[in-house]
């Protein structure tokens, strides 16, 4: 099966999971990590979850910056078959690797979600409200 | 083709794009809302909120009919969204399709009592979503896909005015 381990900078891991459960219902399938929390050792917890992982599951590993020491240390198991890491999460990523079909490509959530930061004042401008105002 | 319509007065926002898209895959939202139409900054921060790839019109009750009769909305999925069951009252005798209306938020405000977690209703509500009974629509009471849906007449019948 295809689970989600979010690691981040403190409880952003479980903020942005409470974001996406509150639009699209509880995800079993997420496990999050809230680095350098009290009681939570990054290294233990990541050996903890790779070791509960079957040889089959795929995992998307999702982190919050991508030069940060919680990346660092995800980039450890990117070897292990069918790991993917993810990093600079934001909620439109969390949302399209939740809802995507299998076999989707993760490049194509991660363009998407890319496009979703943006300077609203400037994309405001140029934007068409209506699709369909040739009909 | 109509896949849906949802009660929403809300109107389009992330449940109903990212939920509802994966769960539907509808290519076009046709948003049926005579003051909404007519706002244009409204139109344009709902056409934020509106996924990759899924075209949008924002459209008065009459407007909004008329398009989903064109022959090009028929040949797409197109999932309709509207206010209140007031207006989809008005936009159902002009349709020509008899798609299952989907209630999925009404927020609380004065004088409005809980139908279910995100159906707040007043008896205005209830008497147009039992005309639209009377029409022959199935009405679901479902915020999102993974909710559990119910019917809106097993909730009716225990519904105190």
């Amino acid at each position: 099966m295809r689970k989600i381990l979010i690691a981040t900078h403190a409880t952003y891991a479980e903020g942005i999971r409470a974001a996406a459960e509150l639009i699209l219902g509880k995800q079993p399938a997420i496990t999050t990590i809230c680095a350098y929390t009290e009681g939570v050792f990054l290294e233990e917890e990541l050996e903890e979850y790779f070791m509960a992982c079957k040889p089959e599951d795929e995992v998307v590993v999702l982190t919050d910056l991508y030069g940060g020491s919680v990346n660092q240390a995800c980039m450890k198991y990117m070897e292990r078959p069918g790991v993917h890491l993810l990093t600079g999460v934001n909620l439109a990523l969390l949302l399209q690797v939740i809802t995507m079909e299998e076999g989707e490509e993760l490049q194509e959530a991660v363009k998407e979600a890319r496009e979703q930061v943006s300077y609203v004042n400037e994309t405001m401008t140029t934007m068409v409200n209506d699709d369909f105002a040739d009909l | 083709m109509i896949l849906k319509i949802r009660i929403d007065d809300r109107l389009l926002h992330g449940q109903v794009a990212y939920s509802w898209k994966s769960a539907l895959g509808y290519d076009a939202i046709v948003i049926v809302s005579d003051s909404a139409a007519k706002d244009e900054m409204r139109k344009t921060a709902l056409k934020l909120c509106c996924p990759d790839g899924v075209k949008l019109a924002t459209r008065t009750v009459e407007a909004g009919a008329e398009l989903l009769k064109n022959p090009k909305l028929k040949s797409m999925k197109v999932f309709v969204i509207a206010p209140d069951p007031e207006t989809v009252c008005r936009l159902a005798p002009l349709l020509e399709e008899k798609p299952a209306i989907n209630v999925g938020g009404m927020q609380m405000h004065e004088g409005k009592k809980m139908f279910s977690k995100a159906v707040y209703v007043d008896n205005k509500d209830v008497e147009y979503m039992d005309r639209l009974v009377e029409m022959g629509y199935k009405l679901e009471i479902q915020e999102v896909p993974a909710t559990s849906a119910s019917e809106y007449q097993t909730i009716r019948k225990n519904w105190r005015e």
